[in-house]
């Protein structure tokens, strides 16, 4: 078996003409777990519905294994589903539940048993099994919709934000417990979330989607540290990237970027790398993407700094949000409001006062094409004994 | 929650009246109960004796005894209890399954058809009554028809004749359609994904849900047609077809009507009723207050 699933130019349009997935190309491989991100409404529980068989597909082709399992019912195609609330039999015990599926496909009592209670084990729900859903807590109900769906050994497990019913406390331990589970059972996992940190922390890749196209597919690493897209870059990352739109200006070698009272130099290799990207760009309308983590706050009484590399802009410093171990600060410069986070409890400016927003040293820039969105190009800032420069900076390689 | 501040002698007064009030409710309905008890117990000669008999002399129980010798009281018992059960077997079966596809399931003309089932329920059975009578005489290959259905009584006389007209509700596939929105969808995808089959998810899923909807259709439908007087009336002349309600005319004449026992006939038609409310009356409140309806 060369691929898990794939969708190949999937199409899905609803009655009345709603487009929620447009050719949607994913490839996953065996074993991999694969996490479907972005905002409500993108598309990602459509396609994994497609893939369970819930939801016919408009055109296209889905595969799980070698094969096409368009017109194929959903309880063979190898495939099984743990609902977002669950869908657990509310009037069936939790071995009941875990067993209805062995029992819809005809298996013998003799062997129900035993396999049920093998899923129960692996999921610490023994002591449980005589109960009904409604004596169960959240994350015990959570592991018999678990068991339910992996009890029939499926070579696919798809899951619709199986996380999101349950209280932050639990979130994050039954995050580490379903990739343990996954991997235990070899399965390969679709997982479903609108949940960024819950994408990077488990997904082996991560699909990024908007608005029902496939913004970009790579592995946590991948899509935070290069973003296809503006929209990729908003939901990737947290505290959220910011997206500054400004006009870019090529002279020489170096690029000037230039927005509502910001501006900064683009010199070095990475000057003319922006320069090149920017080639046949029409009136070079950009956004400059920078992570509140790559940006610095200084002290400044001058109403606007003297530029430089490293000084992107000055404004006032909004709110001061403390969040234990760093500070995020919102500055507003112009009408935007810039995010700076910075792991110094104490930077020595308060609340209204005056501030710079600085580069912080490695910093990576993001230029994205205004109208289209894409990434155009990406920069670091690279310090050496002559002063800040400017580098090329793709593939999202590690600084 | 609100705080009674007022003294406790006004609050002895208000509840003493309210405890007066339902004293007095609970009077007017249990009234008849205790009229036709006394009748039942009554001689004849005592039945119209003013002042009226609190208690008979001497309770006449053989009363009772009588009704079964005097009519064929047992055998209308008998076919009321064969055509009550049939039919609510089957209102349960037809009536879930309908109420399940109008909730559940997505096909052309669903509301279209629902809205004329429901339609149904403006019609009342007086209207409907000929029409069936002469349906059902005129049913093919039966009671002596051909199979142009002429040449005999078709079904008349018969249990078809009497359980058929009940066999599904418009009520009943109302309830259970409002009964199974309430169930979440999910579980038929969840049912799909397992491996469960349509009817299976309706039988092994939904259904044991809806057991409390269930619960108020069986039971309603089943002191319906035990009570029912018109189609037993229309559909069937013969004696060993007779119901309760057409068996207890005849403890009346032209010119008599044998009060102690007709009386007595009545509590004895009661009591299985009875018996069925206080066995069920755990899933009829539960299914009345899930489902907003009242008998």
């Amino acid at each position: 078996m060369t691929v898990a699933v794939e969708t190949k130019d999937v199409w899905k349009t609803y009655p009345g003409g709603v487009r929620a997935v447009r050719g949607a190309d994913i490839r996953i491989e065996p074993g991999e777990l694969m996490v479907l991100v972005g905002p409500s409404g993108c598309g990602k529980t459509t396609i994994l519905r497609m893939i369970a068989g819930l939801e016919r597909i408009t055109a296209g082709e889905i595969l799980v294994g070698d094969r096409v399992v368009n017109k194929v019912a959903p309880s063979k195609r190898g495939v099984a589903l743990v609902f977002q609330n669950f869908a657990l039999y509310p009037h069936k015990t939790a071995a009941e539940n875990i067993a209805f599926p062995l029992e819809s496909a005809g298996v013998p009592k003799s062997e129900i048993q035993p396999r049920v209670a093998a899923v129960a084990e692996m999921l610490e729900l023994t002591t449980q099994l005589d109960r009904r859903p409604g004596e169960l807590s959240g994350g015990q109900q959570q592991r018999v919709a678990l068991g339910r769906a992996i009890v029939r050994n499926p070579s696919v497990l798809l899951l619709d934000e199986p996380l999101s019913n349950l209280d932050a406390r639990l979130r994050v331990v039954m995050r580490t417990e379903l990739k343990r589970i996954q991997r235990a059972i070899g399965s390969t996992a679709v997982y479903v979330t609108h949940d960024q940190v819950e994408a990077m922390t488990m997904g082996d890749r991560i699909v990024v989607m908007n608005d029902g196209v496939v913004d970009q597919i790579g592995t946590p690493q991948e899509v935070y540290l290069t973003p296809a897209s503006v929209a990729v870059a908003k939901t990737i990352g947290s505290p959220a990237m910011n997206l500054l739109a400004g006009v870019a200006s090529a002279t020489g070698g170096a690029v000037r970027i230039e927005g509502d009272e910001w501006a900064l130099e683009l010199d070095g290799d990475g000057g003319a790398h922006v320069a090149r990207s920017l080639e046949g760009l029409a009136g070079a309308r950009v956004v400059l993407g920078v992570r509140p983590v790559d940006l610095d706050l200084r002290a400044s009484a001058a109403p606007r700094d003297e530029g430089g590399p490293a000084v992107l802009a000055s404004g006032t410093c909004l709110t001061a949000e403390p969040l234990g171990s760093e500070t995020l600060y919102n500055v507003t410069v112009a009408k935007e409001l810039v995010r700076v986070l910075r792991y110094e409890t104490h930077v020595g400016i308060r609340e209204g006062e005056r501030a710079s927003v600085a580069l912080a040293p490695g910093a990576r820039l993001h230029v994205f094409d205004e109208t289209s969105g894409k990434r155009l190009a990406g920069v670091a800032l690279q310090a050496d004994g002559m002063g800040a420069r400017w580098r090329p900076y793709e593939n999202a390689d590690p600084l | 929650m609100n705080v009674d501040y007022s003294s406790p002698v006004m609050r002895l007064t208000r509840r003493g009246l309210l405890y007066l009030a339902l004293i007095g409710m609970s009077a007017i309905i249990l009234a008849p109960f205790y009229i036709v008890l006394v009748l039942a117990l009554s001689r004849s000669a005592e039945v119209f004796a003013w002042p009226p008999v609190w208690w008979p002399a001497v309770p006449q129980w053989q009363n009772f005894l009588e009704v079964f010798e005097v009519t064929a009281f047992g055998r209308a018992m008998w076919n009321t209890f064969v055509v009550a059960s049939i039919s609510t077997i089957g209102i349960v079966i037809i009536d879930g399954l309908a109420g399940y596809a109008f909730a559940k399931m997505r096909f052309p003309g669903r509301t279209t058809m629902f809205m004329l089932i429901l339609a149904t329920l403006m019609v009342p059975v007086h209207v409907t009554i000929i029409p069936l009578f002469i349906m059902f005489r005129s049913f093919p290959l039966a009671g002596g028809n051909d199979i142009f259905g002429s040449g005999g009584f078709g079904i008349l006389n018969t249990y078809p004749s009497l359980i058929l007209p009940f066999l599904a509700t418009a009520y009943g596939t109302y309830l259970m359609r409002e009964f199974m929105k309430m169930l979440p969808d999910n579980l038929v995808e969840a049912a799909r994904m397992d491996g469960a089959h349509e009817f299976a998810i309706f039988w092994k899923i939904y259904l044991p849900l809806a057991r409390p909807a269930l619960a108020v259709i069986a039971m309603f439908n089943f002191t319906a047609v035990w009570n029912e007087f018109l189609v037993p009336l229309v559909m069937t002349s013969t004696a060993d077809m007779r119901v309760i309600q057409t068996a207890l005319a005849d403890f009346a004449d032209q010119e008599t009507v044998r009060w102690t026992l007709l009386m007595a006939a009545v509590l004895i038609s009661l009591i299985p009723l009875v018996l069925m409310f206080i066995v069920g009356q755990k899933h009829l409140i539960r299914g009345v207050a899930l489902s907003g309806t009242k008998g």
